[in-house]
């Protein structure tokens, strides 16, 4: 009864809510609480695991030694904008920090975005063209999902060998990652476009082109979402998967070096590091598609 | 041409000869033929998964003249859309001529515009660039189409929303953008499929208004497919019944335009409405 009443518009009674009952909160605060949690979470267990007996290093820094290990990062730069190379006895400095941490995330987002870009560009490109041919989809349909399956990181070492300018090598394979996955998500969106759409639009008089180009197009569009954001995801781990595997520059460099001298904090830092930028990334590819397609539903 | 031409109209029930609505004289001639949409013999198979053949249409004949507005009645998958596609070109008659303005069917083209039952708006393009979109594809110059596009806009009563997005409007809107968009591009057939399906009474009433305040401007020939009696009635300056692939009723519709709701109760409007009720088949008693 009392649920027919507020249906017709009579104010509701106050509720008491119950303490545990989060609804109180905004979803903004639940964020806020929820990462104050992990913060808390990684202290606790960093003090509670201690240091290794072996080393006598700590086996998870806390938080405090992780952000302090910041200026460590001036040993990544080469010297220069009124910071000096610390392999020539400059000491280590916030602002040659900064400077490292920008010139290494910055050689790592370069490779990421040409990568990705050139990735994007072809595959959709391609997979858009060669999808004008229902008989060419369906030809290219198995050995499309084979390539998909394929463990693609595995393959690092043979662009590293292929390609001398280890670079080229790495953002190569980057691509070639993006290709097969935007290729693959463009056919089937290709494939799942409505007839009828093409219909209408062939009956207002649209040649066979201007139907493909100007309605299969645009409609393929908000389908390709989910191949986008995966696309990103697998560039981040290429990326630095290359690095660890042979580069001069990059975070995933730094990595590596932290790891050969245990520098447990510098790894701790880069990864949180790594893992703001992409989550960072990802927003900013989510906000900039949703404007590419503010008309879809 | 009339020798090609199977025996006609079998099985009708015809019991109107050549008695013409006086609102459907003729519209647009042509040199070719004296009516703007002819089936001779037409009939489409389809074979089905379970490799049985079905029988979509069955050697259908039917002339309709320039301006006329036809409504083909019928339950679900009696033919009607099939016929409905085979004149648009979407799809190609197993045996049998289509003729349109005197020329065989080839394929969809601008002088036959759909109203298709489901959404078919192009979400990308807003309003106006959908009105405007058979005209683009023509090639009509920009400053010519937006003069179209706005004289539409005002005809369907939606000026205000030509830069609002598809998904920004409701049900009933998308549907006036839709018929605009058609009207727009100038047909000399306009097919509609179902179009009014699933839409309230008032909203349908108002729809109804739309359509017949445009195809009075337009004076194109009117293909319209439905399930709705009381709708043809509306509409219809003859009806058709078609059942099992075949007509098996047709009848004009003698009320003066603009009809009203005593109209659509007189003597004339019950007895066909009775008439074609029998014709469908007794499911159709639950019609509205």
């Amino acid at each position: 009864m009392a649920g027919i009443r507020t249906t017709i518009g009579a104010s509701k009674p106050p509720q008491e809510r119950h303490w545990l009952d989060f609804r109180v909160l905004s979803p903004r605060s639940l964020t806020l609480i929820s990462f104050l949690s992990v913060l808390v979470i990684w202290e606790g267990v960093a003090r509670t695991l201690g240091t290794s007996k072996a080393t006598g290093a700590s086996i998870l820094p806390d938080i405090t030694t992780t952000l302090s290990a910041f200026v460590a990062y001036s040993n990544y730069w080469a010297g220069g904008l009124g910071a000096g190379d610390t392999r020539m006895g400059f000491d280590e400095t916030l602002w040659g920090a900064t400077l490292g941490l920008t010139y290494n995330l910055g050689a790592t987002l370069l490779r990421l975005v040409n990568g990705l870009a050139i990735g994007l560009v072809l595959g959709v490109g391609i997979g858009f063209l060669v999808s004008w041919s229902g008989l060419v989809r369906s030809v290219l349909a198995f050995p499309v999902h084979f390539l998909r399956m394929m463990p693609l990181l595995a393959l690092i070492p043979l662009f590293a060998m292929w390609f001398r300018d280890k670079n080229t090598g790495s953002i190569l394979f980057i691509a070639i990652a993006v290709f097969v996955l935007m290729f693959a998500a463009t056919l089937n969106a290709v494939r799942n476009v409505s007839p009828y759409q093409s219909q209408f639009a062939r009956s207002l008089g649209a040649s066979e082109l201007f139907v493909y180009f100007r309605v299969v197009f645009p409609g393929i569009l908000p389908e390709l979402r989910s191949g986008i954001l995966l696309s990103l995801g697998f560039s981040w781990n290429a990326t630095l998967a290359s690095e660890f595997l042979g580069q001069h520059n990059g975070l995933g460099v730094i990595v590596m070096n932290a790891q050969e001298f245990g520098r447990m904090d510098l790894i701790m830092l880069s990864a949180v590091i790594c893992i703001f930028s992409a989550s960072l990334s990802f927003v900013f590819a989510g906000r900039l598609f949703s404007w590419l397609v503010r008309w879809a539903e | 041409m009339e020798g090609l031409k199977a025996p006609a109209h079998r099985q009708i029930d015809n019991d109107t000869g050549d008695n013409r609505n006086s609102q459907t004289l003729a519209r647009k001639s042509d040199a070719n033929s004296s009516y703007t949409i002819e089936l001779r013999n037409v009939t489409k198979c389809f074979r089905m998964e379970t490799g049985e053949e079905l029988v979509a249409v069955d050697g259908v004949s039917m002339s309709i003249r320039p301006g006329e507005m036809i409504c083909v009645l019928g339950p679900s998958g009696q033919g009607k859309s099939t016929l409905l596609n085979l004149i648009a070109g979407f799809i190609e008659p197993t045996a049998g001529e289509i003729l349109v303005r005197g020329h065989p069917v080839v394929g969809p083209g601008p002088d036959r515009g759909v109203v298709f039952q489901r959404d078919t708006l192009f979400g990308w393009r807003r309003v106006e660039a959908n009105i405007a979109f058979g005209l683009e594809a023509r090639g009509v110059p920009a400053a010519e189409r937006r003069r179209i596009v706005e004289r539409y806009l005002k005809l369907i009563d939606l000026e205000h929303f030509g830069k609002a997005w598809p998904k920004q409007l409701s049900g009933g809107m998308r549907r006036r953008v839709a018929i605009a968009t058609v009207f727009a591009n100038e047909p000399d057939v306009l097919l509609m499929d179902e179009p009014f399906v699933g839409l309230d009474y008032v909203l349908r009433a108002a729809l109804h208004k739309v359509l017949l305040d445009l195809w009075a401007d337009s004076r194109c020939t009117v293909f319209f497919v439905t399930h709705d009696i009381d709708e043809a009635l509306a509409l219809a300056d003859r009806v058709l019944v078609v059942s099992h692939g075949r007509i098996v009723y047709e009848a004009p519709v003698e009320l003066d335009r603009p009809r009203s709701a005593e109209a659509l109760v007189s003597s004339h409007a019950s007895e066909l409405r009775l008439k074609i009720m029998h014709h469908i088949g007794s499911d159709s008693s639950t019609e509205t």
